[in-house]
């Protein structure tokens, strides 16, 4: 149930992961809510799988939206000095930038198998894809994060 | 082992799925092929770097409020309404506070010596805050006993 404190929860973490801020993290979380109350799907195999994509695009929508000087200050917590902290920023911030730039289906196989740890099968189970077909997304995405998060790698010697 | 088949088994391992057989091949193709080996180590680091946003400190619990304010019964037009009212009526109880307490202190009136002080103490009620909370009765009775209480009606 989209209620429940689970679910939300959830949607809650992934908006913060995606969007660092509290509060940008719970106005996305409000508004998945209400899109999936309003819209509710139908016929959907797994429910977790589905309302992930939901959230995960509708942050990315909220990021492409936001104006580069309106980024809000990160708020993970580190115990690193000032100078990881920094770099692990920027890393999260590039790994966000690159996800934006996926394909709809390449982001969730990716997001699926990555961060919740989702068998290939079980992917192409909830995507209705062919198992061959997810795992050729998943090493594209990879691939293109790999380009996005390393733009002149190639031309390092 | 070919580098179409490479190509293949190459999410598989990469996604931790490779069969234990597949496995000592796909390891024996990487010893033999230098690039092949650097394009699974760079894809390894990718995965690695993508790993960064698992460390986005996350609260175990949303906090009480929102989980208050993002139930279902927030959602329908009716409970915003109403609950937007009653935090009209508690600003407006707020002001009459703050204003009784930051009043130039002045004797109070004459009490009338035909009327009980209990009664004459009492602010009328408008009729308004009654007929609201009567409504509210029916919508949502815990309301409805907040706003008695903050606007002093009768219950």
């Amino acid at each position: 149930m989209i209620t429940d404190t689970a679910a939300r929860t959830q949607i809650y973490g992934w908006a913060l992961r995606l969007l660092r801020n509290h509060h940008d993290a719970l106005d996305a979380t409000q508004e998945v809510i209400l899109r999936v109350l309003r819209q509710p799907a139908r016929d959907v195999r797994n429910p977790a799988a589905w309302l992930r994509r939901v959230t995960v695009n509708h942050c990315l929508d909220v990021i492409r939206a936001r104006r580069p000087e309106a980024c809000p200050a990160p708020e993970p917590v580190e115990t690193a000095g000032p100078l990881q902290h920094a770099a692990r920023i920027e890393l999260q911030a590039a790994v966000i930038t690159g996800l934006a730039t996926l394909s709809e289906q390449q982001r969730a196989v990716l997001v699926a198998k990555v961060y919740d740890q989702e068998t290939f099968a079980a992917i192409a189970d909830d995507m209705e894809l062919a198992i061959p077909t997810v795992k050729t997304h998943y090493v594209r995405a990879l691939r293109a994060m790999r380009r996005s998060l390393h733009p002149h790698a190639e031309l390092d010697p | 082992m070919n580098r179409e088949e490479f190509e293949d088994l190459l999410a598989d391992y990469l996604g931790g799925e490779l069969a234990t057989d597949d496995h000592a091949r796909f390891d024996a193709y990487l010893a033999a092929h230098p690039e092949a080996q650097q394009d699974v180590d760079e894809l390894r680091a990718t995965l690695n770097e993508l790993g960064s946003l698992q460390s986005v400190a996350l609260p175990v619990v949303l906090p009480a409020d929102y989980a208050r304010s993002s139930g279902p019964a927030s959602t329908s037009a009716s409970g915003r309404y109403f609950r937007g009212v009653l935090k009209v009526a508690a600003l407006v109880a707020f002001g009459v506070i703050i204003g009784r307490a930051t009043a130039p202190a002045t004797p109070p009136p004459p009490v009338s010596p035909h009327v009980p002080a209990t009664v004459a103490s009492v602010a009328p009620v408008h009729p308004g805050w009654i007929e609201l909370a009567r409504h509210l009765d029916a919508q949502d009775a815990p309301l409805a006993a907040q706003l008695r209480g903050l606007a002093n009606l009768p219950h």
